[in-house]
């Protein structure tokens, strides 16, 4: 089983993602995503960035 | 953590680059302890150490530096970064009762502005893998405590 993520319309935003993996708000950045949170009592979503298609993503640390 | 957590792989939709099919994520649930909201962290095993966003350091977790800072190259930048002591907690996979959040405290690098696409939160060998046993098969993976390595394979 994969779990996908249907995040085309946001991409490149930081989004907040419900139980459902729906977006409950997003940002231009995670600064301001997290102040509209803050400021609107938003619980119990969790965050990522959007990935724009095409856009490598890379996970590389050393 | 009775039993082990299990999780489905991730597609985020970053699409298939030269892969012949999607590129799936190790993704958990992570915060810090009491916060409202969670960020989707990925599980990086190459990764030496996690990593977090700056902003995390507001967040709760009792943050403590370490005064020591290390070299990180992440996603084709160079950048020397602090490490600190942080409180972080893994939330159970989505949909089960699989019980309440483990917290750990370990070494974070932090790094300011995050430069990232996909997630704030890289989960590495330091602050992550010697605190739990990550199992990855073809279908999913799952998360157990540390010990439960140690006792299946007993150093000698």
């Amino acid at each position: 089983m994969v779990r996908t993520l249907d995040l085309a319309d946001w991409a490149g935003r930081w989004v907040a993602l419900d139980e459902h993996d729906h977006v409950a708000r997003d940002a231009e950045t995670l600064e301001d995503l997290m102040v509209i949170l803050d400021a609107e009592g938003v619980e119990g979503v969790s965050i990522m960035r959007a990935p724009v298609p095409g856009e490598p993503v890379v996970y590389g640390l050393g | 953590m009775a039993e082990a957590w299990l999780y489905n792989y991730t597609d985020f939709g970053e699409g298939r680059g030269r892969s012949p099919q999607p590129v799936l994520r190790a993704v958990v649930e992570v915060a810090t302890p009491l916060a409202h909201a969670t960020f989707q962290a990925v599980i990086d095993t190459g990764g030496p150490i996690t990593v977090i966003a700056g902003i995390l350091l507001g967040a709760g977790g009792d943050p403590v530096a370490t005064g020591s800072t290390m070299v990180l190259r992440l996603g084709g930048a160079t950048n020397e970064v602090p490490i600190y002591e942080l409180t972080l907690e893994v939330r159970p996979p989505s949909g089960t009762a699989a019980g309440r959040p483990i917290a750990w405290r370990g070494a974070v690098a932090v790094l300011d502005p995050w430069p990232m696409q996909g997630t704030a939160v890289l989960l590495g060998q330091a602050g992550f893998l010697d605190a739990f046993t990550v199992t990855f098969g073809p279908d999913g993976f799952a998360l157990e405590p540390a010990s439960t390595f140690r006792a299946r394979f007993p150093i000698a």
